[in-house]
């Protein structure tokens, strides 16, 4: 099952609902440049991108899309695909950071990341900037039996001030992050690791050829297209080390340590 | 104590309102030599006045609480809670029900609102402030649309709150509640299409949530919450609230 087929099977529902907009001209210029990819769609991303393409033309017309109750119900779609779990797993059991510290969810949506780090840590943290977000938090991570966790509405700007205790690991996963600029999020997620602490990353990063999310992103008004390489870089010059790459069929998955 | 059995105009049940000493005293000490017993009837309430005797002196059934008034309710109302054995809640006008004088309270105090509570234990007593602050909250902002029937079955919410760890955002579930008369249910078709290919994965929701309220579409909200068990209650409350936040549904407010 393929969630790259999954993305751009929903293309064509996108396209009639861009039909007259104003920013219906770029986002066909860059659907009409994604390939179709292989395989059958994976069922519930075909449901779920099809879902936020006849919802886009509302969701754009709010000022946060992201605290739309619609763009929640697609991202807890998204976040639970095999595709997203799959990696997000690898992931948070491939790094090694101080066992002491906290996990922090950066713009954690519905908090799927912070049910599978619950797992691994035992101190959690939920940053994000919607109240009904962190609502869903707490019913996610109380349905699994978390205990120690923390919910702080916020975002990256004020994250160094919200986020007091140690961090070992900063998550960066969830699409409420699509609106938000990778850049200076990856600065300000360096501040507040521990040394030795580390970042993931997971977002439909774009490998010389455009992803079928984008055409989504800048439908929603969310930020420039993510280049792989441009975020490679990104992390190297704010000081991460041992930056490992993992490709998905639609996403990738980033991680790299503070030193 | 005596008992008084009277038969509710509005939807023909017979219900015995117990009558102690303090409810005697209030009416004695009463402009109009009458006390109001309130016994709760889901989405009505009945009040039945007695003189300083005890003496029915007539029945009216209300679905909105008047300013200024004070409204002790039927201490029968008290078996349906497991944790609050008395409360008082005052906002603009004042509601209360107690078995008996209970020695020690909890009082929480917020922006023109109070509430009392007498607990049977004070095993979760630092719970019961936060969640006593949050419903407060919920008071607040939702008093306006409240009457007795949703304050009371706000407090039933409360009163299996109580055990819980608070949570987050807790206000808007009790100012759900307290509005739930004006709040109808709508279903978004689409948004529970998508919901249900990936609810099983959210093992935590009370079961049968989504089916249960997909057959709730244009239900005031007070209709889909009323059971006499606060357990029920809080399910149902928590359930609809979870798939508001998803946009499965939505609750629109009607005149």
């Amino acid at each position: 099952m393929s969630a790259w087929r999954a993305a751009h099977e929903a293309l064509g529902r996108l396209l009639d609902s861009a039909a007259g907009a104003p920013w219906a001209r770029e986002v066909g210029e860059l659907a009409a440049r994604v390939r179709p990819g292989r395989g059958g769609p994976d069922p519930l991303l075909l449901k779920a991108f099809t879902f936020l393409a006849e919802r886009i033309p509302a969701l754009r017309g709010e000022e946060r899309p992201w605290e739309e109750p619609a763009f929640r119900l697609f991202s807890e779609a998204f976040m639970l695909s095999r595709e997203f779990s799959g990696l997000l797993w690898r992931g948070l059991t491939s790094v090694k950071p101080p066992s002491y510290g906290a996990a922090v969810d950066l713009h954690s949506g519905p908090g799927v990341c912070l049910e599978v780090a619950a797992r691994l840590w035992s101190r959690l943290v939920a940053v994000d900037p919607s109240e009904e977000s962190l609502e869903i938090v707490e019913e996610r991570l109380r349905g699994v039996g978390a205990s120690s966790y923390r919910l702080v509405r916020g975002d990256y700007v004020s994250l160094a001030g919200l986020v007091r205790e140690p961090v070992s690991i900063v998550i960066v996963a969830s699409p409420s992050n699509w609106f938000y600029e990778l850049r200076e999020v990856v600065g300000r997620v360096y501040s507040v690791l521990e040394p030795g602490g580390c970042i993931l990353l997971l977002a439909p990063l774009e490998w010389g050829e455009p992803s079928p999310v984008t055409p989504f992103v800048r439908a929603l008004g969310g930020s420039s297209r993510l280049d792989a390489g441009y975020v490679e870089d990104w992390l190297r010059m704010e000081g991460f080390t041992k930056i490992r790459v993992r490709r998905g069929d639609l996403l990738t998955l980033m991680t790299a340590v503070k030193p | 104590m005596r008992v008084l059995r009277v038969t509710c105009p509005a939807c023909g049940e017979v219900c015995e309102v117990q009558l102690d000493e303090e409810t005697l005293a209030a009416a004695r000490s009463s402009p109009t030599g009458l006390a109001g017993v309130a016994d709760f009837h889901g989405d009505h309430i009945l009040v039945l006045y007695i003189d300083a005797d005890g003496r029915d002196r007539g029945v009216r059934v209300y679905r909105a609480l008047q300013r200024w008034e004070v409204i002790r309710v039927n201490p029968s109302f008290l078996s349906y809670m497991s944790e609050i054995r008395g409360f008082r809640v005052s906002a603009g006008s004042v509601v209360e029900c107690f078995q008996d004088s209970p020695r020690a309270f909890i009082k929480v105090v917020g922006k023109g609102v109070e509430l009392e509570a007498a607990l049977r234990s004070f095993e979760h007593a630092s719970h019961a402030v936060a969640w006593m602050e949050e419903f407060l909250e919920g008071l607040r902002r939702g008093a306006g649309d409240a009457d007795l029937g949703t304050l009371l079955l706000s407090i039933l919410v409360l009163d299996s709150c109580l055990p819980l760890k608070p949570l987050w955002g807790a206000a808007r579930a009790f100012e759900a509640a307290l509005r739930s008369r004006r709040l109808v249910i709508r279903v978004d078709e689409a948004a529970a299409e998508l919901f249900r290919l990936y609810a099983e994965r959210i093992t935590w929701l009370y079961a049968g949530a989504l089916d249960a309220v997909l057959r709730m579409d244009g239900w005031r909200l007070i209709d889909a919450l009323v059971a006499r068990d606060a357990i029920t209650v809080r399910e149902r409350l928590f359930s609809i609230l979870a798939l508001e936040r998803r946009g499965v549904v939505r609750l629109e407010v009607v005149a």
